[in-house]
């Protein structure tokens, strides 16, 4: 059944709660960028001139273009509960290309505009990389079992978006847990306001009102004006020679890009829109290819919370209302000014419902015999969370370790952390490549379950190559017999050995039921 | 929606049990076959191509469950009381 515009809401009270979502998520984003790049002495003009208007129109782009695929949507199916996809700066891949690539090339003594171009040039390149998953998207979700997607999205949402949203709602109570608690009551608990005023939206403007009595936002209007779209394609061609030296951390952190919107999109469709995934990421691809040609520096994704905001009743037009107020906010300098009066505990309930739901789907959307698989689809991303905390706090001492702990190692702290009991080498091995990691184990759990020893077997093949030239369990590319990652390579060739065997030899070795239930 | 998930319960009595049929509640039905046709990929250990799809009879359909004919559960290598997955 098709639907004519005219019988299409085009704005629903829901999207209030999306633009809440997006757009203040985005935001605390921009401020994390801003705050990096203000610490190796990038200017103002550079970043509110160049970087955050780049990045907005990017995020512009991507939320016209998410709106139109879910007007397609909605006229294809009929339904008027279409929600569009929600768009963002994809938050790891934002910290991997501030920490991974940008830091050092402040470090090696680029100056603020050449390591800028160098930046630009990176996201352009990630953009293309994004946009080259759009063909093999389809296919890797045909092979990968939907626990596997689900799993990781729940991982990711687990370990970073309800955590963070926790700790700071517990970093200030008092002005936290109201916050939260109203925002709770309404979204889980159903209990709405007369005339449906969304609690999402209800909790938000509340936590600003509730900030600034308690004194802890002050209103600064000094970053108000007119800015300039700055169109790059020069300083990206430019850029790309300093590049190449980080093509080992672009490549794949970009493949964890597109998986990441691969995964964000299964997560929609399991909510009931069902978006083409190989479309979303061409055109998260083009979009963040854009981005960079007008100075951005991070690479676009879908973002995580689908489930949530189609729950929440939001629509469609949220998408492009967003797109407009990134622009409008860039292009008018008032990114500063909202980085005055949001406190971060208003973006952290959304980050916190979100995640609870993609939890919640992955349990419910899946058969109870993968649950195992779910399980094991977590531990790959604590451990990411677990290394990066550990990373930032002996950081904040002086302490940097990024390059030293490896499996190789003899640094006098990895040696203490061994001796101490820590497993480190374990935490610092599956942190890198968690989404991969991730992604495989679940995928083997789901086929030793299912009794196909044989797909297990392959799956440990791939994961072995993927060990092998270093894009799991390394903290960059790398070939050879000495590596961090070459005895995970061998551990998992083993492993498939062992899945063969048991598969060619079960029928006359083994009495293997039908049913097992494990718990 | 492209997949759903449901609990597949004994067939019902009386159907040839050699029919790769199907049975679910009739939202799902609807949804599936403006999607997938008449037939569907169902998911368990094994995969299953090409099953028919029919409503559940009315007293299950409040239930939240599948029924399928004894052909299609051997296929699927499951048991009673095990998840599928519906493509």
């Amino acid at each position: 059944m098709n639907v004519s515009l005219n019988q299409r809401s085009w704005f629903r009270s829901g999207d209030i709660g999306g633009i809440v979502y997006s757009y203040f998520g985005n935001i605390i984003n921009f401020i994390i960028i801003a705050f990096a790049l203000k610490g190796i002495g990038w200017p103002d003009e550079l970043i509110y001139g160049r970087v955050l208007p780049g990045l907005a129109i990017g995020l512009m782009l991507g939320g016209f273009i998410y709106a139109w695929q879910g007007y397609r949507l909605q006229k294809k199916t009929g339904r008027q509960d279409v929600t569009a996809l929600p768009s963002g700066v994809s938050t790891p891949t934002m910290f991997v290309y501030l920490y991974g690539i940008i830091y050092p090339l402040h470090y090696a003594g680029l100056d603020p505009n050449t390591a800028w171009m160098a930046a630009t040039a990176a996201c352009f390149i990630g953009g293309f990389i994004e946009m080259l998953g759009g063909f093999i998207g389809p296919f890797i979700r045909r092979v990968i079992p939907r626990v596997a997607m689900l799993g990781t999205v729940a991982g990711i949402g687990l370990v970073w978006m309800a955590t963070v949203g926790l700790f700071e709602v517990f970093h200030d109570p008092i002005l936290g847990l109201p916050v939260v608690l109203i925002a709770i009551i309404g979204l889980i608990g159903g209990y709405v306001f007369k005339k449906k005023i969304p609690m999402l939206l209800v909790s938000v403007v509340f936590g600003i009102v509730w900030a600034f009595v308690l004194g802890r936002v002050q209103v600064d209007t000094s970053t108000i004006g007119i800015v300039t779209p700055y169109f790059a394609v020069r300083e990206v061609f430019e850029g790309f020679k300093y590049i190449i030296p980080f093509l080992a951390i672009i490549i794949p952190i970009e493949v964890y890009n597109f998986i990441e919107t691969m995964d964000n999109v299964e997560s929609a469709i399991a909510a009931g829109d069902n978006y083409n995934v190989g479309q979303t990421q061409i055109i998260d691809g083009c979009v963040t290819m854009a981005s960079a040609l007008f100075g951005g520096i991070i690479p676009n994704t879908v973002w995580l919370g689908h489930a949530g905001l189609k729950k929440a009743g939001t629509g469609i037009s949220y998408s492009w209302i967003s797109g407009i107020l990134y622009g409008a906010s860039a292009f008018f300098g008032v990114y500063g000014l909202m980085n005055s009066v949001m406190p971060p505990v208003v973006a952290s309930i959304t980050f916190l419902w979100c995640a609870m739901l993609m939890v919640v789907q992955a349990t419910t959307d899946v058969p109870r015999r993968h649950g195992a698989a779910l399980a094991i689809a977590l531990v790959p991303h604590l451990a990411d969370v677990l290394y990066t905390y550990v990373r930032d706090a002996l950081g904040s001492t002086g302490v940097y370790l990024e390059e030293a702990l490896t499996m190789n190692s003899s640094d006098a702290i990895s040696q203490a952390m061994i001796e101490y009991g820590v497993a480190w080498r374990g935490i610092a091995a599956m942190r890198h490549g968690a989404i991969l990691s991730s992604i495989l184990w679940a995928t083997i759990v789901v086929f030793i379950v299912d009794r196909r020893l044989n797909k297990a077997g392959i799956a440990f093949l791939v994961a072995a190559g993927l060990a092998y030239f270093g894009f799991l369990h390394s903290p960059s590319l790398v070939v050879g017999f000495n590596t961090m990652s070459f005895p995970y390579a061998v551990g998992y060739l083993i492993c498939a050995g062992v899945c063969f065997f048991f598969h060619a030899s079960h029928k006359t070795l083994m009495d293997v039921p039908r049913r097992y239930d494990y718990v | 929606m492209d997949v759903k998930c449901v609990r597949v319960l004994r067939p019902y009595e009386g159907v040839d049990s050699s029919e790769r049929v199907i049975y679910i509640d009739e939202d799902a039905k609807y949804s599936l076959i403006r999607e997938w046709g008449s037939k569907v990929m169902v998911r368990g250990r094994f995969d299953a191509k090409d099953v028919v799809i029919r409503p559940l009879k009315e007293f299950d359909q409040q239930g939240f469950i599948a029924r399928a004919s004894q052909t299609v559960i051997d296929e699927l290598y499951i048991e009673y009381g095990e998840e599928v997955q519906l493509i």
